[in-house]
């Protein structure tokens, strides 16, 4: 192959590349820069991940919710083995077991490795019943060791329930409720943003009003208020909805700003007086002219949304006015590690604050690389 | 951008992340020097020991702990105390002429209190920290100074006073007809407010019947004025005696007064009377009235009232700034308040007790409190030695991190008996608003199948670590009342036994073997709203409901806030809640507990049957009527006789569901405080022990 | 542009009364009264509280009379400087909050400038260098900073000096200072304390401002403006701080709003945790104890500070934005 012929390959091959980079819908383009967003795919993953576990986590989870063990309170976080002592390496992973003792002086639990206790990981292994989606029951876990042994990847708590299996379970929770106060702040910032906007005069007075008097209430007597507002007597269900409303209450006063903005900046667009003085209904010209001109925006502003609502829930479960028992979320089981002695002895108890970190860090890098994507001008 | 710079650019992040970590360790190095120098503060005036402070000690002695009235001291120890010693502190101020000397300020009959182990030396600060000034918990026990005191003694204490030995407080003497109708009392001789001026039954007059029956000030009289809905008569007798004559036996006054401070009977009359609209114009009293922002004279009541209430119970961070220098009898007096919610106390100069070599207590010149906005920031200070005594709203669950860093926090710690007999049980309302919930409830089966199906040794390992005695609800051990049967009556983990008695009641599972139907086709919903009153209450209320769902029994524990609960309880919307029980004896009213969660009966047990609803169960009737017995029995044999009875009803009825008897409370104090140590031998409660703070002292 | 202020300060006034009435309402939402409260706690140390004295309580308080007289009393003792007494510390509340406002005002003044100052350099350094290491690492800071609970953090900031450096954490003074008049020394203390308040409230709003900042002036560099400027032979330091770090400020010119009430009750939650004698955790304790005339006040005092911002950022931005005057 001659010094020309690569020359032209590589020429055909551009002229290709441009060829699909002109004929390219919005889409493609968007997707083909989201994807040399090496972070944002990152943070995709992790994100795909998390809540597929989430979805299926009574799957996932070696043990159930509830299931607590009072001979092994606090136990520290044992560790996947491969070496076994007598038969050397072994594919199939295991955990050593513990013994226990009172401390007659710190009248603490101390735990010791017991390396003649050995329990092999099983794969699709049987263990608690748990109700799969309040479906059907099954017993079988993703992982697990035969009773009576145990395995407390992340340790466990003072109930001396496993940690691993709690973190799972609190996703379901702490994940969807990003999602579904987005989907609520998106509604209402929407609507409102849009009618404000759009139609200007005496509704985009009345709803900037309001806004702004949102605003000026502080955030705490604000969830405090809303919060005690909610009866007792719900079902759990209804009450993880209602700490929903409460977080996107907050924040969709932000977004029907960012809308009305927008919106008020198309309408002295061009094309759009083109489409009204083709008399077309106002209800139309939102929808099939304004709205593709800022919906890339608006949904990489909810993406990036979404962590500031899983820290809300968090910040309100450490007031003591969002999820309770025996509900769990990620803000619950960081609410019980928010202790000196949690920190300085059992560590292992913020292990949900660490898979929060990553998780939210996910979310921002993927709305950056939506962010980069959707702006058609870099 | 190629993607290999990419991934190298992600290489390069994650070091940089790790080499921030890193770095912010480091970084705050230059902050860790000057802290040092933190040590226990120094006991200043250590050679206070001149002349007369013999070192005594007293830590074998039998009444090591106890109030003398000087001449019963003089008269067991045979020795003569005519010469009392004072803080360096005070005799700058004698010598400086503004305060008379020692010996004109120790009352003619001091109390002489004997020392838990030996003589102290004066001066230094005692210092803690806490996280809630709605009330001030600490200072409540502190500086404290009773109409009668309490001997401290194993299983006898302010709270638990059946058997203990009354001594003398702010009255030296006292007596009581045989029919516990007519009590006399008589004010310690010489006994002067901290301003100086002598204490007299005026004091005591004006109190009652200026305050307490001034419809103006208080809209109520206290129950103990109106006992059983019949005044009680006061008279004074001379310018120390004043009699109380109830129009029905009483049985339990006396004891129950060992529980009051001195200012449910006095107040310094010489100094409210500037206040009273009886004794000043008030026209004069406007400017100050309007100062507090009351600014009409119909307000003078309220405004009065919040002068002299709050004086009251040691609630000193609440009191009307320019009122909190009021007179008072307590060893320690109002100095002033550095930070908001912070303040200091100086030794009362006319303070009542002295050691047996005649030093004035307190020891300790100045007391003065931290605030802080939680209990972590408190767990923090503390482990940090920031602190030097905290006895109060510490958890158990703690214990091991305090015990872990006794070393590096300079500081000692005991596990100390706690006041509540039980820090974890479980009471009903037998008659919630759900009829057919009230008629389960009602059922005695189903309150022993709840008993019967509590692990109560799971409860002792996860809540209490492993410390105290699986009970029932029921008296402990070494009190008069107490019996085996009681102690083990349905309190055996079996849940067989518990399903039998539901099967028994008629109580279906329904079809996915899940939980119990009701007879009404619902599913058996037994909700629990609970707030913070006891440290356990939530993991409690977490295993309870998983001991509970066992049986079938949908409990659904939520937790709320104070105020919440008791409006809920008030419009009788809960069912059952999680308490305490408070010192199991049978003359305490929250021991007809049963009725305190259920809004109808208490109204009829407080009405005295005139109001409310009587209990439907016959022998809840029983229970109120054996307690009004009670009340009224004059005798020891007659009280324990009554108080038997009273548990052999409790024990086939499991009025409430007791968990674990006997825990301790965590008790944290500085290295170099004396006369405490002994305390976790000898079993005092943490409050008792906090109420010798007079004759602490720093080594 | 007058005619627009008045209009403003006339919506300001509206807004006013309504928060007056709002906050009262927040106030009175939750159940019970601050003596149910009060009776709660005492329930729970093991003392009785016998009906005569909550009777009397009740009386002092004035939680006897109907709760629209409270709320007239409370409102006409507004014009006159009256702002009632706490039913906590029974003190008048203009004396508890003028008691935290100054150290109040240190703690969240400190973060503030920090928030700013470092906000602005480092978004500058990360635009202009852009997918450098410093970038990335600025950009990796910022998202941990963002995406940590600011109570978790603020504990283990905490536990971690105390352990590590053996400092004394909790609060802004040491045992030794803090029952001292003010000093050289005292002063000193503080200054020890404020790094672990300050870097904590700093760091969750600093990593937005910084994202904020980069992606204003990314968009601002790639525009013809600062090409021509460049082609025309100014230096790049000249061009940067002359025009596009000008235009980046603005969207934080128009925080200020914020920053005002933030002034007061920022970072309650880290103040909270970190026991800071400031007014966020007053705020939060007077709304939990349901002491009406303290949270009212204060709920009203932030309203009035976010209402003034936003008016300040208004005219501001006007100021600093000629776009906007004339949009008007």
């Amino acid at each position: 192959m001659t010094a020309s012929t690569v020359a032209q390959a590589a020429s055909r091959r551009e002229t290709t590349a441009q060829e699909r980079f002109f004929m390219a819908s919005q889409a493609q383009l968007m997707w083909r820069k989201f994807v040399r967003h090496r972070l944002a795919i990152v943070g995709g993953c992790i994100l795909l991940v998390m809540y597929v576990s989430a979805m299926v986590c009574e799957f996932i989870a070696p043990y159930d919710l509830h299931r607590r063990n009072s001979d092994y309170i606090y136990a520290p976080p044992q560790l996947l083995r491969f070496m076994h002592p007598e038969n050397g390496f072994t594919l199939r992973p295991f955990v050593y077991g513990y013994t226990q003792e009172r401390n007659p002086e710190t009248f603490a639990l101390d735990f010791t490795v017991d390396r003649e206790q050995v329990f092999p990981l099983r794969f699709l292994n049987r263990g608690d019943e748990v109700k799969f989606w309040g479906l059907f029951t099954t017993d079988r876990h993703l992982l697990g060791v035969e009773e009576p042994g145990y395995v407390f990847l992340l340790g466990t708590d003072k109930l001396g329930r496993d940690i691993f299996s709690r973190i799972f379970y609190g996703a379901r929770i702490s994940l969807t409720i990003g999602l579904v106060g987005v989907a609520i702040s998106f509604v209402l910032g929407c609507l409102f943003g849009g009618i404000s906007g759009y139609f200007g005069g005496v509704s985009d007075t009345i709803i900037q009003r309001l806004v702004e008097f949102l605003l000026v209430i502080p955030t705490i007597p604000l969830w405090m208020a809303l919060a005690a507002a909610i009866p007792r007597e719900m079902p759990q269900l209804q009450v993880y909805f209602l700490v929903t409303i409460i977080i996107s209450l907050v924040a969709w006063s932000g977004l029907a700003r960012v809308v009305r903005g927008k919106i008020i900046s198309l309408r002295e667009e061009d094309y759009v007086l083109a489409a009204r003085i083709a008399g077309e209904t106002d209800m139309k010209i939102i929808r099939t002219h304004m709205l593709p001109g800022f919906m890339s925006y608006l949904i990489v502003n909810m993406t990036l949304a979404i962590p500031g609502m899983v820290l809300a829930e968090t910040a309100l479960s450490f007031l003591n006015l969002g999820i309770r028992p025996p509900l769990v979320s990620w803000g619950t089981l960081l609410t019980e590690a928010q202790q000196v002695q949690v920190v300085i002895s059992y560590p292992w108890l913020l292990y949900p604050g660490l898979v929060l970190v990553i998780t939210l860090v996910a979310f921002n890098f993927l709305g950056d690389g939506l962010r980069d994507a959707a702006d058609p001008y870099k | 951008m190629s993607l290999a710079t990419r991934w190298s650019q992600l290489r390069l992040l994650l070091a940089i992340l790790t080499l921030c970590l890193v770095l912010a360790a480091c970084g705050g190095q230059p902050d860790a020097e000057a802290e040092d120098a933190d040590a226990a503060p120094a006991p200043e005036a250590a050679e206070a020991a001149d002349d007369g402070m013999a070192m005594g000690t007293y830590i074998n002695d039998p009444n090591s702990g106890r109030d003398f009235n000087l001449a019963d001291f003089e008269a067991e120890y045979g020795v003569t105390l005519d010469e009392f010693n004072e803080s360096p502190m005070m005799a700058e101020m004698v010598a400086a002429g503004s305060l008379p000397p020692v010996d004109e300020r120790v009352p003619t009959n001091p109390v002489v209190l004997i020392p838990l182990e030996e003589i102290g030396t004066y001066g230094g600060n005692l210092h803690w920290v806490e996280y809630t000034i709605d009330y001030d918990h600490y200072i409540r026990h502190l500086n404290e100074t009773n109409l009668l005191q309490l001997r401290p003694q194993k299983g006898v204490a302010r709270y638990k006073w059946m058997g203990g030995e009354i001594t003398p407080g702010v009255y030296e003497a006292w007596s009581k007809n045989d029919d516990s109708t007519v009590f006399e009392f008589t004010l310690r001789d010489g006994l002067k407010w901290s301003d100086g001026a002598a204490v007299t039954t005026e004091d005591i007059r004006f109190y009652i019947e200026d305050v307490l029956r001034n419809e103006e000030v208080t809209p109520n009289e206290p129950s103990w004025l109106q006992y059983r809905g019949q005044p009680t008569v006061f008279e004074v007798l001379d310018g120390r005696s004043v009699r109380f004559t109830f129009a029905e036996p009483n049985g339990f006054y006396l004891p129950q007064m060992v529980n009051w401070a001195w200012s449910s009977h006095l107040r310094p009359a010489h100094y409210f009377k500037e206040y009273h609209k009886d004794y000043t114009d008030i026209a004069d009293l406007m400017p100050l009235m309007e100062k507090d922002e009351y600014v009409e004279e119909g307000d003078w009541g309220r405004w009065f009232a919040g002068i002299q209430t709050n004086i009251t119970g040691g609630s000193y961070s609440r009191r009307t700034p320019d009122f909190r220098n009021t007179p008072v009898l307590q060893p320690y007096a109002w100095d002033s308040e550095p930070q908001q919610g912070e303040f200091i106390m100086s030794r009362n100069p006319y303070y009542y007790k002295v050691d047996p070599a005649g030093n004035q207590l307190p020891y300790i010149d100045t007391i003065s409190r931290a605030l802080v906005t939680d209990l972590e920031v408190e767990n923090l200070k503390i482990i940090a030695g920031e602190t030097d005594i905290q006895g109060q709203f510490i958890r158990l669950s703690d214990y091991p991190m305090f015990s872990q860093n006794q070393e590096a926090g300079n500081y000692h710690l005991m596990a100390l008996p706690a006041w509540q007999d039980q820090l974890l049980i479980f009471p009903f309302n037998f008659d919630p608003a759900d009829p057919v919930l009230g008629e389960i409830i009602r059922d005695k089966r189903f309150r022993q199948a709840l008993s019967l199906a509590v692990d109560r040794d799971e409860v002792k390992k996860s809540i209490f670590l492993d410390f105290g005695v699986p009970s029932a609800f029921a008296p402990v051990a070494g009190s008069a009342w107490y019996k085996d049967e009681f102690r083990d009556a349905y309190a055996q983990y079996d849940v067989d036994a518990a399903n039998a008695l539901l099967d028994e009641m008629g109580l279906e599972w329904d079809e996915n073997n899940e939980y119990r139907l009701r007879s009404d086709g619902e599913r058996l919903i037994l909700p629990i709203d609970y707030y913070d009153v006891t440290p356990p209450a939530t993991p409690g209320g977490e295993l309870i409901r998983e001991f509970w769902v066992e049986i079938g029994v949908d409990t659904k524990v939520e937790q709320v806030n104070g105020q919440f609960y008791w409006q809920k309880r008030g419009a009788n919307e809960t069912v059952g809640t999680i308490w305490w029980a408070n010192g199991l004896s049978p003359a305490d009213a929250v021991f007809v507990s049963s009725f305190l969660m259920t809004p109808s009966w208490w109204t009829w047990y407080n009405a005295q049957g005139a109001d409310g609803t009587e209990p439907q169960i016959p022998e809840a009737v029983e229970l109120v009527e054996l307690f009004w017995e009670l009340q009224t029995a004059t005798t020891d044999e007659e009280q324990v006789r009554l108080g038997i009875e009273i548990f052999e009803n409790h024990k086939e009825n499991v009025w409430n569901i007791g968990t674990v008897a006997s825990a301790p409370q965590p008790f944290v104090y500085n290295q170099g405080l004396g006369n405490v140590s002994v305390a976790e031998e000898r079993e005092y409660y943490h409050i008792s022990l906090m109420e010798l703070s007079e004759q602490f002292y720093w080594k | 542009m007058i005619a627009y202020s008045l209009q403003r300060f006339l919506y300001m006034i509206l807004l006013l009364l309504l928060l007056s009435v709002t906050t009262f309402v927040i106030i009175q939402l939750p159940p019970g009264d601050y003596l149910t409260m009060y009776i709660t706690r005492l329930e729970a140390s093991g003392e009785k509280v016998d009906q005569s004295e909550i009777e009397s309580l009740k009386r002092q308080y004035g939680l006897d009379r109907p709760m629209y007289v409270q709320f007239l009393r409370w409102f006409a003792g507004i014009f006159q400087g009256r702002f009632g007494t706490s039913l906590q510390w029974n003190r008048p509340v203009i004396e508890i909050i003028g008691d935290r406002m100054a150290l109040t005002l240190v703690v969240n003044l400190a973060s503030l400038v920090l928030v700013y100052v470092l906000s602005i350099a480092v978004g500058v350094y990360s635009a202009t260098r852009q997918y450098s290491v410093g970038d990335y690492a600025a950009t990796a800071v910022g998202f941990v900073g963002l995406a940590t609970p600011p109570f978790l953090l603020a504990l283990l900031v905490m536990v971690f000096f105390h352990t590590q450096f053996d400092m004394s954490v909790g609060g802004l003074f040491s045992k030794e200072y803090a029952h001292e008049p003010w000093s050289w020394g005292r002063v000193v203390d503080m200054i020890k304390h404020l790094p672990v308040p300050v870097i904590v409230i700093a760091i969750g709003s600093t990593a937005g401002l910084i994202r904020v900042m980069r992606g204003v002036l990314l968009d601002e560099l790639g525009k013809q403006y600062v090409i021509t400027a460049r082609t025309k032979g100014l230096t790049r330091r000249r061009v940067l701080f002359k025009y596009p770090v000008r235009v980046a400020i603005n969207p934080m010119v128009s925080t200020i709003g914020w920053v005002l009430p933030g002034l007061v009750s920022g970072g309650a939650i880290v103040a909270i945790v970190l026991s800071l004698p400031t007014v966020g955790p007053l705020l939060y304790r007077a709304l939990l104890s349901e002491d009406m005339y303290l949270a009212g006040t204060l709920v009203m005092f932030l309203g009035i500070l976010t209402i003034v911002g936003t008016f300040i950022s208004d005219l501001l931005l006007m100021v600093v934005d000629p776009r906007i005057r004339l949009d008007r």
